[in-house]
């Protein structure tokens, strides 16, 4: 049956309306055409793509803009029985704490620099589930006594290449279809050769049933992916943020098991700390000076205007600190603050000028503490391709009433009540959070200006670690590799100095990949560089270096103040581990010999003490 | 063929009570509310349309218009593909606030980000209502600018899904594309449309497409 159809807009001289147009937008004058294209609503309920009269329009088309429907039964049936992970699975994750809690880095990891090592492993440990659930899938449907029919091994190939194919789609929040494809190279678990070469048409029901299947194995790994940031969280509560005993079980009450301090991960970048500090108290003070009646948060925030906080506030405030106290991991909490949302939006209608108001109300009138902290933990630690659309509103309005919020001096307020406010609390309300501790300039970025990148997450400029499973040497070979390029690569390797294993003197390389991580713990107690996160640092300093000139001030003071610190620690390693032959003198004379260019700058430097630099780093491969 | 989606983010500037948020759902509700994936009231809306073989995802995010909250505005843009500008043809200061987030997304939002200029409330020029904004100042405004620019009304519907399409068609989304298909492994997030990244065929389409 053919429909009405427009082609807007009608100056447009390349619009093609049989391309374009699928469905009346609306039946009768609507000058546009849009598809109403297959929605997958929470519960998984598929709705048809279009209906039964405009199959023509439907044919361009093809079955795979969509997911097949599953009914919720089905789904039910496949993820109620996922309630943990798999063992192969669960063990990453130890792995992961494990090697976290090694004492490997030179310095403490700050915050961000954690968070991009928890980007990585979710990354890796999405591919690990995307490995796992597909080899279920294909045990399951193999002939299990390992020798099937040449006519079974081909379609069994067909199919595993047709798995190749169309289990890459991965769902995203329930919508199956804007995923990214995974390589079938990386992640084929069979050869999509056959010794018949025999290709066989897969039928149409074929293609369903493994259209199926493969949303299915997606709806378990999004299940997997949820479980992986609570258990990693749940460890991490139980063994601690400490390195210093990383097996042993700390005494816990059941209570302190429940309650996750966020701050813990961001003790190391203290500016956090700060910010989160000055904020609690802003905000406490902006809830006292409105229970005094001091100030009207009503009628300041404009919410006099048919909005009435008051019936939702004892809901709002069991969801905030379910959100800053109750929960673990930040899937849980930003759970939490979708639930917020929900909530608070008393009709559909609701728009942001009222919503923001509105949450801004909340905050200063529940006091939440460490919000700021909490909101910055999902920002950092939720798996960065989950962290769209719906989370990430949510996520961007709470931090858009936190900005607010630090924002706010006394300025803001009348003259009136200016003067009644007490010493302490006018100093509180004296200026901006953030004019007294900027946050680092990334998250800074992300807060105050437009970024141009693409990646929401992606903005926050944290090393990009590819790690664990490539190896990791111990080993002078990766100095060797790079030794060539210039002697200022040199000044910056020296703070990546890795000092061998006891084992590995010699000069041989020792892979310490994830799986051997426990050996470290026979390893040295002291400051080490062995890590890529490292090895990445220097690289990226090396790089800066050599492309900009200008920098070379700065890399050099920095150099300085790596090499204070890389003697302290290449003492220390030379005195326990490696290098017997070394004697005290030598040591002296190397200590010596290299604080003597601690004040230089690089640019000062001459080549003869360029020179002495090189003759005390060849001491020191020696 | 392609059959690809792509995901806009759009966001809602203009001073409060411009009808920023009637034009979204006006656009988002219509024939296909069945359709419609959860929201968080009208704060965030998304709503699918084939524009030639494509299908563009529009991730809506609204903001807050008073004028207390326009420093967190960045916050929100921040990303952003495309940005409607509204302002009510009523009121003249909500245009002159609208030549504001004009020229503040050219300084501070993504370089090539498409901006539509939406003259809202135009069913009141038919209900005793007093026009204040000349068109001609709207599509002086959008030509100098390189701005798309309609005139709509959120209350009868009139010119709301033009809007949306003029947007659709003017990001570059087969550059997207062939960006996704480069780097299948690629987050999601980078799925979307990286107008820097890509060389926008499309010339500036200023002045009014309807």
């Amino acid at each position: 049956m053919a429909r009405q159809l427009f082609t807007p807009p009608i100056t447009n001289p390349r619009f093609d309306p049989n391309q374009s147009i699928r469905e009346s937008y609306k039946n009768t004058t609507s000058s546009m055409q849009f598809q109403p294209t297959l929605h997958e609503d929470q519960s998984g309920d598929e709705k048809s793509n279009c209906d039964v009269d405009e199959k023509s329009a439907c044919s361009e088309t093809p079955d795979n803009n969509k997911s097949p429907t599953l009914t919720k039964q089905e789904i039910d049936d496949a993820l109620n029985g996922v309630s943990n992970l798999p063992p192969e699975l669960s063990r990453l994750i130890d792995i992961f704490i494990d090697d976290l809690k090694q004492p490997k880095y030179v310095r403490p990891l700050s915050v961000l620099q954690l968070s991009s090592l928890f980007q990585s492993f979710y990354i890796k440990f999405d591919k690990a589930s995307f490995q796992h659930v597909s080899s279920m899938t294909n045990n399951g449907s193999c002939n299990t006594n390992g020798s099937p029919s040449s006519f079974l091994t081909a379609k069994e190939t067909l199919s595993s290449g047709l798995s190749g194919i169309f289990a890459r789609s991965r769902s995203s929040s329930g919508n199956s279809i804007m995923r990214p494809r995974r390589s079938s190279s990386l992640f084929s678990n069979e050869s999509t050769s056959n010794s018949n070469n025999v290709t066989q048409m897969l039928s149409p029901e074929e293609i369903k049933r493994q259209l199926r299947i493969n949303e299915l194995n997606n709806m378990r790994i999004e299940k997997y992916m949820e479980f992986c940031e609570r258990d990693v969280f749940k460890k991490i509560l139980i063994v601690g943020t400490s390195v210093s005993s990383p097996n042993k079980l700390k005494n816990f009450k059941t209570h302190q098991l429940q309650t996750f301090k966020v701050g813990n991960l961001f003790r190391n970048s203290t500016e956090f700390t700060e910010y989160n500090k000055l904020l609690n108290d802003k905000i406490l003070c902006l809830s006292k000076l409105s229970i005094m009646n001091k100030i009207n948060l009503i009628k300041f925030l404009s919410l006099n205007k048919g909005i009435d906080p008051e019936p939702k506030f004892e809901e709002v405030k069991e969801i905030l600190f379910e959100f800053t106290y109750h929960s673990i991991s930040p899937c849980e909490k930003i759970k939490a603050l979708l639930k917020l949302h929900e909530i608070m939006t008393y009709s559909q209608e609701m728009s942001n000028d009222d919503y923001l108001s509105l949450l801004i109300y909340y905050i200063i009138t529940i006091v939440p503490r460490d919000i700021f902290l909490n909101a910055e933990f999902i920002r950092l630690f939720r798996y960065k391709k989950k962290l769209v659309e719906t989370e990430s509103f949510a996520l961007t309005n709470l931090e858009a009433a936190l900005v607010f919020v630090e924002g706010l001096t006394k300025n803001d307020f009348s003259n009136e009540m200016q003067d009644k406010l007490t010493e302490s609390e006018g100093k509180i309300l004296e200026s901006s959070i953030s004019s007294k501790v900027p946050l680092p300039s990334n998250t800074g970025v992300m807060h105050k200006t437009n970024g141009n990148g693409s990646g929401i997450m992606g903005e926050i400029v944290t090393p990009t670690i590819q790690r664990p499973d490539v190896t990791r040497s111990n080993s002078y070979d990766g100095f060797r590799t790079v030794f060539d390029s210039s002697l200022k690569n040199i000044i910056g390797k020296i703070r990546s100095y890795t000092p061998p294993h006891p084992n590995a003197v010699g000069g041989n390389t020792v892979h310490n990949n994830n799986s051997n991580n426990n050996n470290n713990s026979n390893n040295l107690n002291i400051p080490r560089s062995s890590s890529q996160l490292s090895i990445e640092l220097v690289n990226r300093d090396t790089l800066e270096m050599s492309i900009d000139g200008s920098r070379s001030t700065s890399s050099s003071s920095r150099s300085s103040a790596s090499l204070e610190r890389g003697n302290r620690e290449f003492t220390g390693d030379l005195t326990v581990g490696a290098n017997a032959s070394v004697n005290g003198i030598e040591k002296k004379e190397i200590q010596k010999s290299w604080k003597k260019y601690k004040d230089c700058k690089f640019e000062d430097l001459t080549i003869c003490e360029l020179r002495d630099l090189f003759e005390i780093y060849q001491k020191m491969m020696q | 063929m392609n059959t690809s989606i792509t995901s806009i983010k759009l966001v809602l500037l203009g001073e409060a009570a411009v009808g920023k948020s009637s034009v979204v759902l006006r656009f988002v509700s219509n024939d296909f509310a069945e359709n419609k994936e959860p929201t968080i009231g009208a704060a965030f809306l998304t709503q699918r349309v084939t524009i030639n073989e494509h299908t563009v995802k529009f991730e809506i995010w609204d903001t807050a218009g008073q004028e207390r909250f326009a420093s967190l505005a960045p916050m929100y843009y921040r990303n952003a593909q495309a940005a409607l500008v509204v302002y009510d043809v009523t009121k003249p200061q909500s245009f002159i606030k609208a030549r504001h987030w004009v020229k503040e997304l050219h300084e501070q939002a993504s370089k090539d980000i498409i901006i539509a200029l939406v003259g809202n409330k135009i069913d009141m020029l038919q209900e005793d209502g007093e026009r204040k904004v000349a068109r001609e100042e709207g599509e002086k405004l959008a030509e100098e600018n390189g701005l798309l620019f309609f005139e709509t009304s959120a209350k009868t519907g009139e010119n709301v899904n033009n809007v949306f399409l003029g947007i659709g068609e003017k990001i570059p989304l087969k550059n997207a594309e062939e960006q996704n298909n480069a780097n299948n492994e690629r987050e999601s997030n980078n799925q979307r449309v990286d107008l820097n990244a890509a060389n926008n065929g499309a010339s500036a389409n200023s002045g009014c497409s309807c």
